[in-house]
Formats: structure tokens, sequence, C-alpha cells
């Protein structure tokens, strides 16, 4: 998910090719074009600004240190993005907590996203508010799929490369997520909101 | 249809994985039924609200943050080409194997310390008693004399007294 024009020039490939060679500024590029998916999803996957900042910088750092032993099977972004997954879900383990409400999250897209529209805010705040409450309800295998394919934009296959699972268990989660959300927010009220 | 058939293709529908003749017969059940067309407008909400969750960027500095860890740790001494899954145990095992090694060098130091004295001090005692045969010179007598009182003060009155002095 490259961030601008400059950045998209080289490829990962060249950049980790050159960071294996010892010219680590090169890792900055790499840091520059994923940072925002890799925070994103510390953030949707842990709930708390700080510790997904620091988990994020983590996932770098531990990126960079495994750079030698990273043999190009699959791409760099979804090796990336199953590191930043399984640092996540450690850190899940180590600090069980209850789930996070629906503005937590709204608050931090409103510090981290100053160009969202804000009459789109308005009138989508409400709607992403409940859909997150609904979210943070569900079981983990669901909420997972949910945020690596709608959030991170994701596909099946990078999904089920990243959780080691087959494809169609991704399909099948992914179907089984959208129910449940849906009855979440039919049993909150929303389905007979508007 | 029944509500419960149209329920099962809610989710698939508003996904566009209906083939067309089932998205036909959900749309003529809920023309006729409030509460299908309740879950089909929620449903259709959902996909929406998932499609345009807000940007999560990070935050400002982020990157320079984590390229400032980066280069610590290559100032550290620890660049990318070493720092591979396995590599903190390999220099753990070679901090181990050093640590070995220094025990093993000071305690030959500290056996040599001991031993290597003693056997001078009693090559000279013989020395000594050898020249002393043969009327010896003052001089080697000097050195030997000195010598001793050396090694007294490393081994001990009681050592030097037990040689017979």
């Amino acid at each position: 998910m490259p961030r601008s024009a400059k950045t998209e020039t080289v490829d990962d490939d060249e950049l980790i090719a050159r960071v294996r060679a010892g010219e680590t500024r090169f890792f900055a590029q790499l840091v520059t074009r994923y940072a925002d998916p890799v925070f994103a999803m510390s953030l949707r996957l842990i709930g708390d600004r700080a510790e997904a900042e620091d988990v994020a910088q983590e996932v770098f750092l531990r990126v960079h240190r495994a750079l030698p032993a990273f043999k190009g099977e699959a791409k760099f972004s979804t090796w990336l993005y199953r590191i930043t997954w399984n640092m996540c879900a450690d850190w899940r383990r180590k600090n069980r907590r209850p789930g996070r409400t629906s503005s937590s999250l709204e608050t931090e897209a409103d510090q981290s996203d100053g160009r969202v529209n804000l009459e789109k805010k308005v009138i989508d705040g409400e709607e992403q508010a409940f859909v997150q409450q609904a979210l943070d309800g569900l079981d983990d295998i669901y909420r997972s799929v949910v945020i690596l394919h709608y959030y991170q934009k994701l596909s099946y296959e990078q999904i089920a490369s990243i959780l080691e699972v087959p494809v169609k268990t991704v399909e099948t989660r992914l179907y089984r997520a959208r129910r449940q959300l849906r009855l979440r927010l039919e049993k909150i009220g929303q389905g007979g909101r508007r | 249809m029944r509500h419960a058939q149209v329920d099962s293709l809610i989710d698939r529908l508003v996904v566009g994985a209906c083939s067309p003749a089932e998205a036909r017969a959900v749309a003529s059940h809920a023309i006729g039924c409030a509460r299908c067309t309740v879950r089909i407008a929620t449903a259709r909400r959902l996909s929406t609200a998932l499609g345009s969750a807000p940007v999560l960027r990070a935050p400002p500095g982020f990157a320079a943050k984590v390229m400032n860890q980066v280069y610590r740790q290559a100032l550290a001494g620890q660049p990318a080409a070493e720092e591979a899954p396995g590599a903190r145990r390999r220099s753990l095992s070679t901090m181990y194997r050093r640590v070995a090694f220094s025990f093993m060098v000071t305690a030959f130091v500290l056996m040599a310390s001991l031993v290597i004295p003693r056997a001078a001090y009693t090559s000279l005692i013989a020395a000594r008693g050898a020249d002393a045969g043969v009327g010896g010179s003052t001089a080697v007598q000097g050195v030997l004399q000195s010598a001793d009182k050396a090694v007294r003060g490393i081994l001990g009155e009681q050592q030097v007294g037990g040689n017979g002095e």
C-alpha cells in the first residue's frame, strides 16, 4: 500500500535486495511504504494507540532482523502482515482484556486521518460505531478475517497465508462473520433504525 | 421462498455471490416480507460500513522512529546480515564459548602462578647446593639468596622453612 509515487518507483524486491546488501537506508522506504497498513492492523487488533505503535515499531525491527532469512516464497507484504498478525496475537494473549468500545477506534481515526471528510464522518460515524461494537463482540477467528479482508483490503489468498489456513476456511469464516455481524446489528437495533 | 432460505442467502446476496435466479427469488420474497426487507437492508448497510471504514494512519514520525532504532542496532554491531532468526541463539552460544575460554585461561594462569615459582625455587636450591660444593661465587650466592627471599614471600615462611633453609 504505497503512500507516495516516489516510493512506488522501486519495488519491494529491489529494496529488499539493497537492504540485504547492507544498504540499510533503503529499509526506510519499506517502512514508509508499509507504516500505515501495519499500524492500522496493529491498532485494529490491539485497540490501543500507544501499544499499537510500539508493536508496529517492533514489527519493523523484527522484519529488518529477519530480512536475510526472507526467501521470497510469499510476497513481502504477506510476510510482513503475517509477522504483524503474529505479534499482535502474542500481544493479545499476554494482555487479555475486555473488548474496546466502538467510540475509541473512531477517535483513533479522527486523530490519525485529518483528511476524512467531515460530512461523511457525521453520516457514517454512527453506522461505523455500531459495526465496530458488533465486531468487538465477535470471536477472534471471525473478527480477524473481517479486519484483514475489509479493513486491510487483503485477498482471501493473502489472509489464508497469514492465518495459515486454507482459502476455503477463510471464505467460510468470512461468511459466518458477516452473518454474525448482521445478526448482532439486528439485535442492537440497527436493523430497524432506518 | 421461505424466510429461512432468504436468511441463508442474504449475506451472499449483498456481496454478489448469489446466482441471478437466487437473487430474483430473494427479491420477489422481500417485496411482500417486511422482516426480510429489513434484514437485507441491514446486510447492505453492514457491507457498506465495512467497505468504508475510516483509514488509520501511522502517527507522524513513525518511520523516523523505526529507522532510529534500526540504525542503533546496526551501530551496536548487529548488522542486518547477522540478525536472521537464530542469530540471537548463535550470539549467545558464542558468548558462552568466550566465557568458558576466559575461565580456562584464568585457571591456567592461577595454576602457573602457583606451580612455576615452586619449581623455580626447587631448581634454585639445587643449583645453590651444587655451587656450594665447588665453592661457588658470592655473586651467584647473592642472586640465589634474593631469589629465596622472593619465593618465601610468595610461598610463606613455613614452606621455605620446610625445605631445609
